[in-house]
């Protein structure tokens, strides 16, 4: 398989970047309804595209076109979320720190939150993590069909924290950091994203009109989880 | 009766637990005879290697298995030069080789197997027959009598040829006996990557095929017929598709377990059989534009209870079992009398009036009633 492409990332008018959960709604006999899930959650994203310059028009066209519908896979990321919140612009302030954590770990505690730590180094202290920032695992594919093709986990901080003086910190994430991951995968939070595979019938583009570009169209992606154990 | 586990029961009671399935597919053992033959090769008489008889005492005796035999299942093979053949009626009782086979006229020249079919439930799948070429090892096909009475449909694809100038014949069978298993299992989960479960073996490995639709099951109405359990299985690793030869895993018993883990999706709080039953067949769907998937249809137990057996309630049938049993010769000419137990009795003639009628129409047994 072809290494994960990155996609096109302006244009882009409105995004849903969310985790997909099938929920059985599942009554209980009290009279409660319950939230039994059928399976893992899973990253879906729909980009709405504007209108756009020819240039990125063919661009969008061209990505569109060399997913050959679900075959190949894309780096599918928040694009409103690129780099941290409190960080829109990068890491500058960070001296060396680009984004890269040197390890994590994740614990589950008794509410069943996952708690992950990135250690982040000594460059990164006092960087605080916000809701909604997103954190993704690089790590090279394992399974048969797809050994050593680069792939990538996402997770979302639902509770920041800020690191301290050794650039250690500890968020909750939502979901948690799937098993498949291995532990050697290398933690990022700078653009970070999720393997996905385009969901062909429900992405397409508007017609091209007398500017030479598409008039819009919308690209939905769902995650693709494989194993890198 | 299913018995979940504490945790297991409190996450459904407060309905935040993630479930899955995880399946199970293991294939029996293959006993592999082999006789082989140098010379012209006299399958039936005097000449009959011991392993033909004992397979067909073990079918024919010790199982009790009631023979079909069905003409349009042929095996072609070219015969050693100098051989004859002078054909077997496939319609004989039992299950019969070929005396001999010609060597004038190789293109055609076959043998019939009497297929052996309807094994009497609960009993373990009759064998796969195989023919090798002494050459290259040939092709291998199957005849399984399994319960539901299928029989391989590509067995024409799978013809072995054995050259003429060959040494002889080789015939390679193998019994097929999904109720003991030696061969390696297929395992495979509906979540992501490669995971240890519960299994018939205590804990193994199952393959991750990332698919919350795994398990479907149609619903069946109370005192309805059991309904098949099928399983989709898509976007499997090549390794275990390599191992989901429909030929190999029919009959397969196959265990399907209920995965209940905790919101998070990290801790198994409990892995329960939900169905064991046996694989039944094996779709491949392929649609144009569409989903490519394989689906596995697995039997229950209640579902195979539901087989009809081959009684008939018949004088001749009861006769079969004890020639002077007449307790069936009357059923022929025996009347039909419709009894309502309970219940509003069908408006009939005798509904207008008088003792009779009113007590027939308050439920009661409607026999003495006008009808």
């Amino acid at each position: 398989m072809k290494d994960p492409a990155e996609m096109p990332t302006l244009y882009v008018a409105q995004q849903s970047f969310e985790l997909q959960r099938v929920n059985y709604s599942a009554a209980t006999a009290d009279g409660r309804v319950g939230g039994v899930q059928a399976g893992f959650p899973l990253w879906n994203a729909i980009y709405t595209l504007s209108r756009m310059p020819e240039e990125d028009s063919d661009d969008w066209r061209a990505f569109i076109a060399g997913q050959r519908g679900g075959i190949r896979r894309f780096i599918g990321r928040d694009l409103a979320r690129q780099y941290p919140r409190l960080y829109p612009d990068g890491f500058g302030d960070f001296g060396a720190f680009t984004g890269q954590a040197s390890s994590w770990s994740q614990t589950i505690n008794a509410d069943d939150d996952a708690r992950l730590t990135l250690h982040l180094g000594a460059a990164a202290a006092g960087l605080e993590l916000s809701p909604g920032d997103g954190i993704d695992f690089r790590y090279d594919a394992t399974e048969d069909a797809i050994a050593g093709v680069p792939w990538r986990a996402f997770v979302r901080v639902t509770e920041g924290g800020t690191a301290d003086g050794s650039g250690n910190v500890t968020v909750t994430v939502e979901p948690p950091v799937p098993d498949p991951v291995p532990s050697s995968a290398v933690a990022h939070i700078d653009q970070p994203g999720c393997t996905m595979t385009i969901v062909a019938d429900q992405t397409s583009f508007e017609p091209v009109d007398r500017l030479y570009s598409v008039r819009g169209g919308q690209v939905v992606g769902v995650q693709d989880i494989r194993d890198g154990r | 009766m299913k018995t979940f586990s504490d945790e297991a029961l409190a996450a459904l009671e407060r309905g935040d637990a993630i479930v899955s399935a995880s399946v199970e597919i293991i294939p029996g053992p293959v006993t592999t005879y082999s006789l082989s033959s140098t010379t012209d090769v006299d399958m039936l008489g005097a000449d009959l290697p011991p392993l033909q008889r004992s397979i067909s005492g073990v079918i024919a005796n010790d199982l009790g298995y009631q023979f079909s035999a069905d003409p349009s299942q042929v095996i072609r093979f070219k015969p050693k030069s100098g051989g004859t053949y002078s054909g077997v009626d496939p319609n004989s009782d039992g299950w019969r080789w070929p005396l001999d086979c010609v060597a004038d006229d190789i293109a055609t020249t076959f043998v019939r197997f009497c297929v052996p079919g309807n094994p009497q439930y609960g009993s373990a799948a009759l064998a796969l027959a195989a023919v090798n070429s002494l050459l290259s090892g040939g092709a291998r096909f199957q005849i399984t009598g399994h319960s539901s009475y299928r029989i391989w449909p590509d067995l024409e694809e799978s013809v072995a040829v054995l050259d003429a100038s060959d040494g002889g014949l080789s015939v390679t069978i193998e019994f097929y006996d999904p109720e003991t298993t030696t061969a390696d299992p297929i395992r495979l989960w509906a979540g992501y990557g490669a995971a240890d479960l519960p299994s018939d073996e205590g804990t193994s490995t199952f393959l991750g095929v990332g698919d919350r639709g795994l398990v479907q099951q149609v619903t069946a109405a109370v005192g309805g017929s059991a309904q098949n359990l099928t399983l989709t299985l898509s976007g499997i690793e090549p390794a275990a598709l390599e191992v989901l030869d429909a030929n190999e895993v029919k009959g397969a018993a196959t265990v399907v377990r209920l995965l209940i883990f905790d919101s998070a999706g990290k801790t198994l709080l409990g892995a329960y059989v939900f169905t064991r039953g046996r694989v039944d067949e094996i779709r491949t769907s392929e649609v144009v534009g569409g989903a490519a998937s394989i689906e596995l249809a697995i039997e229950g137990a209640a579902r195979a209870l539901g087989r009809r057996g081959g009684r008939l309630r018949s004088d001749a049938d009861q006769r079969l079992v004890s020639p002077t049993d007449g307790f069936y010769r009357v059923v022929s000419s025996v009347p039909k009398k419709t009894l309502y137990w309970g219940g509003k009795k069908p408006s009939v003639a005798g509904s207008g009036g008088g003792l009779l009628s009113g007590l027939a129409s308050s439920g009661a047994a409607g026999v003495g009633a006008a009808t």
